[in-house]
């Protein structure tokens, strides 16, 4: 590996083979296999990088086989950050084998908005004609009719591009909705429109949004996502806003954490990328929020909650990007514990990831099965009926996995609270 | 190497998915938690014993190497393919068997998880007695085979003392069942606790039946900080010798607790040279009473800070930050090397001395960490295996550390095993006729020499 920037992956040196990624690596929990270990995947790191070892189709499929979680990086006593080595590992490996071309084509369709729309016609077109036919698909583990529906109407074009706060104007915010909400959660996106100007924000959701890149760029496919990266940036590194909302967990740690690492590793490597982009990325990703970590932090500004005689049990499931990723455990809990109406249970292994890891579960569905059959476990011991998750892949895995007879729903925590402080009659949905 | 027809045959055992040759899989099995590295030639991962019988069979008669091996976390070298041939992870026979409340015992395949058995007997109100700092990765097979012990072996032991029946696949494929369950057992030879210890050079576990305690019904950690290492010694001296046990006691100076400092949120405060762990468990107003003799004794032996840990949560920061010490070390340099020097505890400032005057003699970097209490010793060396200079002083310090230990009255480990480590050091343990026997019976038990040859005994002589 003549040409790879060592620099980056220089961490692999501060592993002290203690192995305690293994103990938390979900992969490694239902394979016990050290090739899948972080330990072992920080070994190969370091050896392709020392030229001792070349890649080959097997050092490939190992790469792929992560879930790109970061459990490893939260546990590891020396800080290697595994998740970024292995996603780095994955952009040299695209370097020699390409992208798989169904990736590519998926890819192709995120990369630009208008594309994206298209695609999503395409998919009402074809869920309505394939319907009949639909118990028989299988995405990976997730049926095609556990799928959700597409959006009648994209997000975007059921709001305006400025929604004014209600009485008085307490901060005004950018919102980055995200593929999932335009496309297939619509609820989700008009709950946090709905919150936040009621906490009295004025919400503006910039026109021509699209992909954040990172399915993109973690499959090693960098190159092709930098103008998503460009176009993101463009869009939301403008001055004078208080904050970036961001409802998706994935999206959140993208901004946050993924942006300015993937730019300059990618400088250094000489793409054309300025200094300037780089500068405002960073901006950026200090200004970026969670929407359950925003609300948190100005619930001073809620209206009062609606009280509700009816009392259900609702757990809640970490999503490896908003837990790991933003470090953001404690205020989702908070927020859903005041609630009225709500009993919060809490499962085993909450924070454990449920094996979705965006195209992990379609290119590894028995090892993805396996994870997610123990979240489920999990899940249904705590016998609650809803299940929060501030994800749209953890809502999507999980929800897939559970049967309609299991009784349970899956929801965005921003919708409970959107039912909790709904004016009576409710404003919008 | 390993013929393409005997991988074959290897294949039609336990499956193409868990016979690996490929160079990036054997490069992921080519290392454990000691620092030399050596490339198998094949992996191999069994999922039931009538597989690892198989596999046996068809090592003995090629006469391949085996090396079994549990999460490879030992210290010493002694999961590594030294000599090549194939690695037998029995990771994948992670099964708890059974679980017996009323016998105080559990079955277990090897591959158990530690901490998953713990996690698992405690709705039981019970425990493994073993609690090594890598419990949340090492095997049980692994722990037995190494006779692990953890901070708590003070109290309740090391692997030895809990195990009281084994499965074990010997080198010609028989698979043979030693022990019972029972706690009491006077019939016949002790073949179980031959086996603990014996670095997976004599069989291959493939169960094991372990004994349980009753988990202690409360726990209290305290954490004392010393201005200097011969004040915590001295403190103790005094706690062994006032009739308390406390169940774990480990002891840290100034350099460690520099590296864990913050960790998980544990801080200690300035001027903090030694910092010693006490635990002690049993019932709530016993120990109640125990840590205020305990804080006494530290505060006549000048501490400078005095933590209390009570609740089970406030137990655990405190530890957490204990147990990460092994992986912060890269922090600091490139190749650590843990020490295992174990003397009689009375012993204990003797051989501290000894170890501050020898890190001075050849200038390394040594960070000091004693389980105090049970006289076990780990210099933690910082250094780096590439620094040919270095090494040469860290092994003629590791042989006058031995030979002072050895000559105290004390043992070359403690609970890391002998290994590839200290291999070289144990005829300043054991006198000729001693490891004539132990030659002689692994040449009974593995006429071959299949079975993770070369730890520990050079069996050829
Ligand atoms: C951070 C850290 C902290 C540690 N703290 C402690 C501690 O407090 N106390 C302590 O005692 N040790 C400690 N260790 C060392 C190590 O974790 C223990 O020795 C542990 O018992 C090894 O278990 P393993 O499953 O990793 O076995 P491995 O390292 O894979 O193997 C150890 C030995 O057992 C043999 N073996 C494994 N399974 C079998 C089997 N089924 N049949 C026959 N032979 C087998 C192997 O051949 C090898 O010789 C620590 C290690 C680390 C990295």
């Amino acid at each position: 590996m003549a040409n790879i920037d060592k620099k980056i992956f220089q961490e692999y040196d501060q592993c002290n083979k203690c192995g305690l990624c293994q103990s938390v690596c979900p992969v490694y929990k239902v394979t016990k296999l050290e090739s899948y270990s972080p330990r072992g995947k920080v070994r190969l790191t370091k050896q392709i990088c020392l030229d001792e070892l070349s890649i080959s189709k097997r050092v490939k499929s190992i790469f792929e086989t992560c879930l790109l979680c970061g459990a490893c990086y939260n546990i590891c006593p020396a800080n290697v950050h595994g998740n970024h080595l292995f996603s780095g590992m994955r952009w040299e490996i695209s370097k020699i084998y390409g992208v798989d071309w169904r990736k590519k084509l998926l890819y192709l369709v995120l990369n630009k908005p208008w594309r994206l729309k298209g695609s999503a016609k395409m998919g009402r077109w074809a869920q309505k004609v394939f319907d009949p036919i639909l118990p028989s698909l299988q995405l990976g583990n997730i049926p095609a009719n556990r799928m959700p529906e597409f959006n009648r109407k994209q997000f975007n074009e059921q709001v305006d591009e400025i929604i004014p706060a209600v009485g008085d104007i307490k901060g005004r915010v950018l919102y980055f909705h995200g593929c999932a909400t335009n496309y297939l959660f619509e609820k989700t996106g008009l709950a946090v429109v709905d919150v936040l100007t009621q906490m009295g924000f004025e919400v503006h959701v910039p026109a021509g949004q699209g992909c954040c890149g990172l399915p993109i760029f973690l499959s090693g496919a960098r190159d092709m996502s930098l103008q998503c990266i460009k176009s993101a940036v463009e869009k939301f590194g403008r001055d004078g806003f208080d904050a970036i909302i961001v409802d998706c967990a994935t999206c959140g740690s993208t901004f946050k954490n993924e942006y300015p690492r993937v730019l300059k590793e990618m400088m250094e490597s000489s793409n054309d990328i300025s200094e300037d982009l780089l500068v405002t990325a960073r901006k950026m990703a200090e200004n970026t929020f969670d929407i359950l970590q925003f609300v948190a932090k100005y619930e001073n500004l809620f209206p009062e909650m609606n009280n509700s005689e009816k009392i259900v049990k609702l757990t809640y499931h970490d999503p490896c990007h908003l837990s790991k990723g933003q470090l953001v455990k404690e205020e989702p809990r908070r927020l859903l514990k005041r609630i009225p109406g709500i009993e919060f249970v809490e499962a085993t292994g909450a924070d454990e990831c449920c094996g979705g890891g965006g195209s992990f579960q379609v290119d590894y569905p028995a090892i993805s099965k396996k994870i997610i059959t123990q979240k489920m476990t999990n899940i249904k011991k705590t016998k609650a009926h809803i299940v929060a998750t501030g994800c749209p892949s953890c809502l999507l895995t999980i929800g897939a996995a559970f049967k309609p007879e299991d009784n349970i729903e899956l929801v965005h925590p921003i919708t409970l609270i959107q039912a909790a402080i709904a004016k009576k009659p409710n404003l919008k949905v | 190497m390993i013929s393409v027809s005997i991988i074959e045959e290897i294949i039609k055992v336990v499956g193409e998915k868990w016979c690996l040759t490929d160079p990036a899989d054997m490069a992921t099995y080519a290392f454990d938690g000691f620092f030399k590295d050596y490339t198998p030639d094949a992996v191999v991962l069994p999922k039931k014993t009538a597989e690892v019988s198989d596999v046996l069979q068809i090592a003995n008669r090629e006469k391949i190497n085996i090396v079994p091996r549990g999460a490879g976390t030992n210290l010493s070298g002694t999961s590594v393919a030294r000599r090549g041939g194939m690695i037998m992870p029995l990771t994948r026979m992670d099964r708890i068997i059974e679980i017996d409340s009323v016998n105080r015992c559990a079955i277990v395949q090897p591959g158990v998880v530690n901490a998953e058995l713990q996690k698992a007997v405690e709705p039981f109100d019970l425990m493994y007695g073993p609690d090594p700092s890598s419990w949340y990765v090492s095997t049980v097979g692994g722990n037995i085979s190494l006779n692990a012990g953890g901070p708590r072996a003070l109290k309740y032991g090391s692997a030895r003392d809990h195990l009281i029946g084994l499965e074990v696949v010997r080198a010609n494929g028989e698979i043979v069942k030693i022990g019972s369950k029972t706690s009491k057992n006077a019939a016949g030879l002790d073949l179980p606790h031959l086996f603990c210890g014996a670095e997976g050079t004599l069989g291959i576990i493939t169960e094991a039946t372990v004994r349980l305690i009753p988990l202690p019904e409360a726990k209290h950690t305290l954490q004392a900080v010393f201005g200097n290492l011969d004040d915590a010694c001295e403190a103790v001296s005094e706690i062994v010798s006032s009739g308390i046990i406390p169940s774990a006691m480990d002891l840290l100076d100034q350099i460690l607790i520099n590296l864990i400092q913050g960790y998980g949120g544990v801080q200690f405060p300035d001027g903090a040279s030694a910092l010693l762990l006490i635990e002690i468990d049993g019932h709530p107003q016993a120990i109640e009473q125990e840590s205020e003799k305990i804080k006494q004794i530290c505060h006549n032996n000048h501490a400078i800070d005095i933590v209390l840990a009570r609740t089970p949560e406030e137990n655990e920061v405190v530890w957490r930050a204990r147990r990460s010490i092994g992986g912060t070390f890269s922090k600091v340099c490139k190749t650590l090397i843990n020490e295992d020097a174990t003397v009689p505890v009375s012993s204990l400032p003797d051989i501290m001395k000894k170890v501050l005057a020898l890190r001075e003699k050849y200038k390394l970097n040594i960070g000091i960490m004693a389980h105090a209490g049970d006289g076990n010793l780990h210099p933690s060396i910082m250094t780096d295996a590439q620094n040919q200079d270095e090494m040469k002083r860290v092994d003629q310090f590791a042989e006058e550390l031995y030979r002072e230990a050895l000559s105290l009255g004390g043992s070359l480990s403690g609970e890391h095993g002998i290994g590839l480590a200290k291999k070289s050091f144990m005829s300043m343990q054991f006198e000729e006729t001693a490891l004539k026997m132990m030659r002689e019976i692994k040449r009974l038990l593995d006429p071959n020499n299949i079975l993770n040859p070369g730890s520990y005994l050079d069996e050829e002589r």
